[in-house]
């Protein structure tokens, strides 16, 4: 019988208001791009090698990159046209350089699908269901990948004892999981099962926001006679969705700094994945097409909308509309990467395109009681102003820290994050590792809540980055 | 860490007080900010000690305002030389700090002792280099130095205005009261104390802005309410001490005397519990370290009130826990979720 545990959530965190221009309603789906320009890495793993050669036909959903020999997962063309290019470029994540496949679409939209056994997948075996998710490129997403019998992730997949299923968003404007959540309930549970027949002897634990009651009594009658399964109510604090936190919420363990979760047996997936997992083994449909939350207080329209991988963002935004001066955030407003080429695309690890305006100067704006800002302190008024609204701006002047122990309030892992910040930013590398700087999950919420506006996760990002030079250069 | 200034600091600092940053836009991620700024949080103990000023005018008349002003221009002579000598813009605090050590002076100071000590309180926050870096409480270290140079006209106590329109038809009360005692020197001598609900409401003599109980703990509340102050300072120290005197008092008859609740409503207790030691630069950062800074700071101030001819004790517990911080937070190191440190 499915277990329903009580209301769990994390220390720390912090329970964001709602803000003007999430996305809400159906899922919609974005027009067809005319252009797609494919990086060859994409999620977890590293580069693979191109199959194509410009001039060659592409169908969508055709392998046109996989390096089996190396931890990695195949890249997909994501619409059916002719190779047009193939070159270098910088990552819009990492800004290495990475070889870029350029596709022109025909506007035919023919499709490729995988090879599928006969029968129920239940008897197919866990090798079997491993490659179909990693010819998928199923396997790509989550922090450390899936593992399975092909080299998508640097662990054996029959040595996991937990498969998180992380279906609670918590950052502003992303929405995309939940409207999945709501529209392809079937495809979820389903999924799930796949996964968890992919990983064989796994408990399963899914944690959902306490706050959609429908979806837990849903999952609960639907998966009532399986005895792997547990499902736990989560508060929707951010950053309840990150994999460290998970597991610590629902399982009560540790993630060692510096490892992944899977460094103690568990798999953690999203919503995305497990519909992505169904798709490919019911359907034999590679993962060439996601749903991201385009949303933030510059956005027109702000939907959750399927767009196919390598979509340009300035195709979205043109669709959608946005006001400038305005900031591209590739991901959500926490962790989201600032781009400003319009024809950076849409990985298939992308969760959300957020737009978020510039700051106006204003009179006394210090002081001004801001009721429509977002705080984690109740200086202003939670209940009062409405939706509330975002900018990039910083909201203050850069202070020195006067030690107010906010960061130290929300930081989920337990940390000292100015401390940390300090150390690394006066190039005291031993104190900050010493500080357990490695065990920083770069939620970002030490940086939001500062009065001082100082960059504290920023300061810890750059400290990461020199101890691994300086640990590759010895 | 430290902020940097590209422009003159004259215009920068015009532009910090007129805009207060509010152009400025977040260049690494996260890109969403907290709408709170420095300003913003350090307005609110200013906001929430209005009311106990106000308070002090009934009470001690309108020359607490003239104290204010004068605080306020030796503390600013102060932080301007040196924002000019480190070409960097003045930062915020001048204005709590002159309130804060103006609400914590006995009535009818001297003018020029009273514009010492407020300079001594500057530097002594910008010796250690600003807003941020300073190791003990600016106020405190002003009033200490008053105590320690001029204790006989630190102890000249008034009684204050009561009834009516108060102080606020008043310049001061009759400075000749040589021999007005404080509520809690009457306790500690066994001589008869106003009546525990004159007290509460503040008619009775001490520091201006720190007599009337009922104002503090409304504010109080509404800085804990706020998350602008930390409950683990303000309530663990208040409890400390009233749970230690009364113990103390169980075994110790002889020395310490007057009953816990004199020991919290006079003597500035209040308001040290709620806007001073909750002073986050010079309390501790970890979440235990606070308790054990409130834990002795209610102690000592219990100790130093009974076996010290400090009248008040508040002043040299929260110096002396001061000098503990950094030790403190070193002690009370987190354990992260990572299995580190």
């Amino acid at each position: 019988m499915a277990i329903v545990g009580t209301l769990k959530t994390f220390k720390g965190g912090h329970y964001f208001g709602r803000f003007e221009g999430t996305p809400t309603g159906r899922i919609v789906a974005a027009p067809l791009p005319t252009q797609v320009r494919v990086p060859l890495r994409q999620g977890f793993g590293s580069e693979t090698a191109s199959l194509v050669a410009v001039g060659d036909r592409v169908k969508a959903g055709q392998i046109i990159a996989r390096s089996d020999e190396m931890t990695s997962t195949p890249v997909h063309a994501p619409i059916s046209g002719k190779v047009t290019a193939i070159d270098e470029g910088a990552h819009p994540l990492s800004q290495a350089i990475t070889t870029y496949v350029t596709i022109e679409s025909d506007g035919r939209d023919e499709w490729t699908y995988l090879k599928l056994p006969k029968g129920n997948f239940e008897r197919w075996g866990a090798d079997e269901l491993g490659r179909i998710l990693y010819e998928a490129g199923v396997t790509a997403l989550g922090k450390a990948g899936f593992p399975t019998a092909y080299r998508s992730s640097d662990v054996d997949p029959g040595k996991m004892k937990y498969l998180l299923i992380n279906a609670v968003e918590t950052e502003p404007y992303l929405r995309g999981d939940l409207a999945l959540l709501y529209e392809e309930f079937e495809g979820f549970v389903t999924g799930i099962k796949i996964l968890k027949s992919a990983l064989g002897n796994v408990d399963v634990h899914v944690g959902i926001g306490y706050d959609q009651p429908r979806l837990l009594e849903e999952l609960e009658n639907r998966m009532d006679y399986h005895d792997w399964l547990y499902i736990h109510p989560l508060l929707p604090k951010y950053p309840q969705g990150e994999d460290e936190v998970l597991v610590k919420t629902l399982l009560n363990l540790d993630v060692p700094s510096g490892k992944h979760a899977t460094a103690i047996g568990a798999v953690v997936c999203d919503v995305q994945q497990v519909l992505a997992a169904y798709e490919a083994v019911l359907e034999g449909k590679a993962l060439i097409e996601r749903v991201i939350s385009l949303g933030g207080s510059a956005v027109r329209r702000p939907v959750n909308v399927r767009v196919r991988i390598g979509t340009p963002i300035g195709d979205l935004l043109r669709e959608f509309g946005h006001e400038t001066p305005s900031r591209n955030l590739l991901g959500g407003p926490m962790r989201g990467i600032a781009v400003n080429d319009m024809n950076t695309p849409i990985l298939r690890d992308t969760r959300a395109l957020v737009v978020l305006r510039e700051p106006t100067k204003k009179l006394f704006g210090g002081a001004r009681p801001g009721l429509r800002h977002d705080s984690y302190t109740r200086i202003i008024p939670p209940l009062l102003g409405g939706p509330r609204v975002a900018t990039t701006g910083l909201n203050g002047t850069p202070r020195p820290c006067v030690h107010c122990g906010y960061c130290v309030e929300v930081c989920p892992q337990n940390l000292l994050p100015i401390w940390i910040a300090e150390a690394a930013h006066q190039g005291d590398l031993r104190r900050a590792e010493q500080l357990d700087l490695f065990a920083c999950v770069e939620c970002g919420l030490c940086s939001y809540v500062c009065p001082s506006k100082i960059s504290v996760m920023d300061e810890i990002q750059k400290g990461k980055r020199a101890i691994r030079e300086e640990r590759l250069e010895s | 860490m430290n902020h940097r200034v590209s422009r003159p600091i004259l215009r920068q600092s015009l532009s910090d007080l007129l805009y207060g940053g509010s152009d400025l836009s977040a260049s690494s991620a996260p890109y969403l900010r907290d709408g709170v700024s420095i300003q913003r949080y350090m307005l609110m103990p200013l906001l929430a000690v209005l009311p106990a000023t106000a308070g002090a005018i009934y009470l001690f008349g309108w020359r607490v305002l003239a104290v204010f002003l004068v605080a306020v221009t030796a503390g600013g002579v102060m932080q301007l030389a040196f924002s000019f000598i480190r070409r960097r813009p003045p930062t915020e605090g001048l204005l709590m700090l002159a309130l804060l050590y103006t609400l914590l002076l006995p009535p009818n100071l001297p003018w020029s002792i009273i514009a010492l000590g407020a300079a001594a309180a500057m530097l002594s926050r910008e010796l250690f280099g600003g807003l941020g870096y300073n190791v003990f409480h600016p106020a405190l270290v002003g009033k200490a130095f008053l105590l320690v140079l001029f204790p006989v006209f630190m102890s000249q106590f008034s009684q204050p205005f009561w009834g009516g329109s108060g102080g606020f038809v008043e310049w001061a009360p009759p400075a000749d009261v040589t021999t007005t005692i404080t509520p809690l020197v009457a306790a500690l001598q066994n001589q008869p104390t106003p009546p525990l609900e004159q007290l509460f409401i503040g008619n009775a003599p001490g520091a201006m802005g720190a007599t009337s109980g009922l104002l503090l703990l409304l504010a109080g509340g509404w800085l804990l309410l706020t998350r602008a102050i930390d409950w683990r300072i303000s309530i663990v120290m208040l409890a400390t001490i009233a749970i230690g005197q009364s113990l103390l008092e169980m075994f110790f008859p002889t020395v310490f005397r007057g009953g816990w609740l004199i020991h919290v409503l006079a003597g500035s207790t209040l308001f040290t519990a709620f806007f001073i030691a909750t002073d986050p630069v010079t309390s501790p950062l970890t979440a235990w370290g606070k308790w054990i800074y409130a834990i002795a700071i209610g102690l000592l101030i219990l100790i130093l009130r009974a076996l010290t001819p400090d009248p008040e004790g508040v002043t040299f517990s929260v110096l002396l826990m001061n000098f503990f911080v950094p030790l403190i937070d070193r002690w009370t190191l987190p354990k992260s979720y990572g299995g580190r440190a």
